[in-house]
């Protein structure tokens, strides 16, 4: 029933795309500039070929991804069952609260001084900022989750003799779930910019040092295969992991319209 | 006459309570019930009544546990109460399904908590959903549901516990009028072939005379006790429409509405 309009949204969502790649295509005809500046669509694709052959691109890949599941795992373990407890007792909320809006506004990337030196160049000072990146959005979507949970639920839940334990696994949490669910979302996003951004920075492998590296020797095709991949793995895991976990979950509960 | 209730041992007894909701400032700090005295018998159906703002939804909080009182007591088979817990069932005007879980896991969710294994509590969750007509909604999720059958939902939830008491917030107060009439009947039906005890506070006076063995008239600013009427209708003569042309029903009708207007003056002057 769906799977006519599915594949139409599919192509139009493809459009920009391919404009683009067109626009690169006949670029060098139009402008000029040095071939180094933008290689050639071709140029780019031979290098991709090249890098996935040598198995350069599946090692700087697998690197990135695993230190990002690693310190998305962390930064969530820390921010959700924070962001649950404060939301749900308004003493933790008044002792928390100040530092967590002190530290938002230092989060991420600021932090990359004090963990080089703390941690020196490489895998630990990157986890460390990207477990930072994580954690502020999934800790305050966390937060009006709970919030949002309209009072009379916690009510119904609590005259069935619900014990606080009971109230978290019954109500707080599938209650908070459309919010977590963006919260997981967004903090993917930020985790992995912040990721890019500090193998950059002081990565010592991974896609971000890879591309990095590549200006040494100006390796412009390198850096956008870099992008190229950025962007690509980023669509697919949020198209295809978080768009099956709503439709499993809120959207069949119909705690989420389509609009 | 025959009071059904009144010579039975007290189940809920409310003392002296008083209740204060905090306002934004000390000085908005408003009393919500004055010195309640209510008793609600072993098997009774007590309805309450009144014009908005005389804490008749406050009463039913509190009795539930979700409110402590300034002063005075709720016991309940004289243990005092203290907290929500299962003995005092509540049913919502809002219906407060849990829109994640199944019409089935919703009304089972009372014994989930309480422990019980999974075969035995759905057994006698199905039990519960065919009394009040679901039976073949069970599989369902409640935004898929009316809102009458979210209702019936919500009240099978409530008995699956059974609690010794029933409190009943305007539950019909959200129902088309259609369907709130049936609504009654059937409340009525539950109540007899269960022998429960319910406490059912409303804003319409026809549903209180039509299900009440007592009515409790409330008074606002602050919310207290204005007067007490007994329904001396026999059950086999409460049956929507017959009922409404009910001389009896007619007389205790216009009688306690006359109350309530009264109340609802007097809060002008």
């Amino acid at each position: 029933m769906t799977g006519r309009p599915k594949l139409q949204s599919a192509l139009l969502g493809l459009t920009p795309f391919v404009a683009l790649v067109l626009i690169w295509q006949v670029a060098p005809s139009v402008f000029s500039y040095p071939a180094y500046m933008l290689p050639t669509v071709s140029e780019v694709g031979r290098r991709f070929i090249e890098l996935t052959l040598n198995g350069e691109l599946a090692r700087s890949v697998g690197a990135s991804l695993l230190r990002l599941a690693a310190a998305f795992v962390v930064g969530n373990l820390i921010a959700i069952p924070l962001g649950v407890l404060l939301a749900m007792n308004a003493r933790v909320s008044r002792i928390v609260m100040p530092v967590a809006v002190f530290l938002q506004a230092v989060a991420g990337i600021a932090w990359a001084p004090l963990a080089v030196l703390w941690f020196g160049l490489g895998n630990t000072a990157v986890t460390f900022l990207v477990v930072n990146s994580v954690f502020f959005s999934s800790f305050y979507n966390a937060i009006s989750g709970v919030r949002s949970i309209p009072p009379v639920l916690w009510r119904a839940v609590r005259s069935l003799g619900a014990s606080p334990w009971q109230v978290v696994r019954e109500l707080v949490l599938p209650g908070a779930m459309v919010q977590l669910l963006l919260g997981l979302r967004t903090s993917l996003a930020l985790g992995w910019r912040a990721l890019v951004a500090a193998e950059l920075i002081i990565g010592t492998n991974g896609i971000g040092f890879l591309m990095m590296d590549a200006t040494k020797w100006y390796g412009t095709d390198t850096i956008i295969c870099g992008i190229v991949v950025i962007g690509v793995l980023w669509l697919a895991v949020d198209r295809f992991v978080f768009a099956a976990i709503e439709r499993n979950t809120v959207r069949r509960w119909g705690m989420v319209n389509d609009n | 006459m025959e009071l059904s209730g009144l010579s039975s041992p007290v189940k809920i007894a409310v003392r002296g309570l008083t209740i204060d909701y905090p306002g934004a400032a000390p000085a908005e700090r408003q009393r919500v019930l004055d010195g309640v005295d209510i008793d609600l018998h072993d098997g009774e159906f007590l309805c309450v009544v009144g014009p908005s703002g005389c804490g008749k939804s406050t009463l039913i909080s509190a009795i539930a546990g979700f409110l402590t009182p300034e002063a005075g007591s709720i016991s309940l088979d004289g243990k005092r109460v203290q907290g929500p817990g299962a003995d005092r069932g509540v049913v919502f005007q809002e219906y407060a399904l849990l829109p994640w879980r199944s019409v089935l896991d919703n009304v089972a969710l009372g014994l989930k908590i309480r422990g019980m294994r999974r075969e035995e509590r759905e057994a006698k969750a199905r039990h519960f959903l065919e009394l009040v007509g679901l039976a073949d909604v069970a599989a369902k999720y409640p935004h898929q549901l009316s809102g009458g059958m979210k209702q019936r939902a919500a009240v099978a939830r409530t008995l699956t516990s059974e609690p010794e008491i029933v409190l009943m917030d305007e539950p019909f107060a959200a129902i088309d009028a259609q369907n709130r009439l049936i609504l009654q009947e059937e409340v009525l039906r539950l109540w007899s072939t269960l022998g429960l005890t319910i406490l059912f506070v409303t804003h319409s006076v026809d549903e209180a005379v039509f299900l009440g063995d007592r009515v409790i008239v409330m008074a606002p600013h602050p919310g207290r006790v204005a007067s007490v009427v007994a329904v001396d209708i026999p059950r086999e003569r409460r049956r929507w429409p017959a009922i409404g042309s009910d001389p009896d029903f007619i007389r205790l009708r216009d009688d306690v509405l006359a109350r309530v207007r009264a109340e609802h003056g007097a809060r002008r002057q």
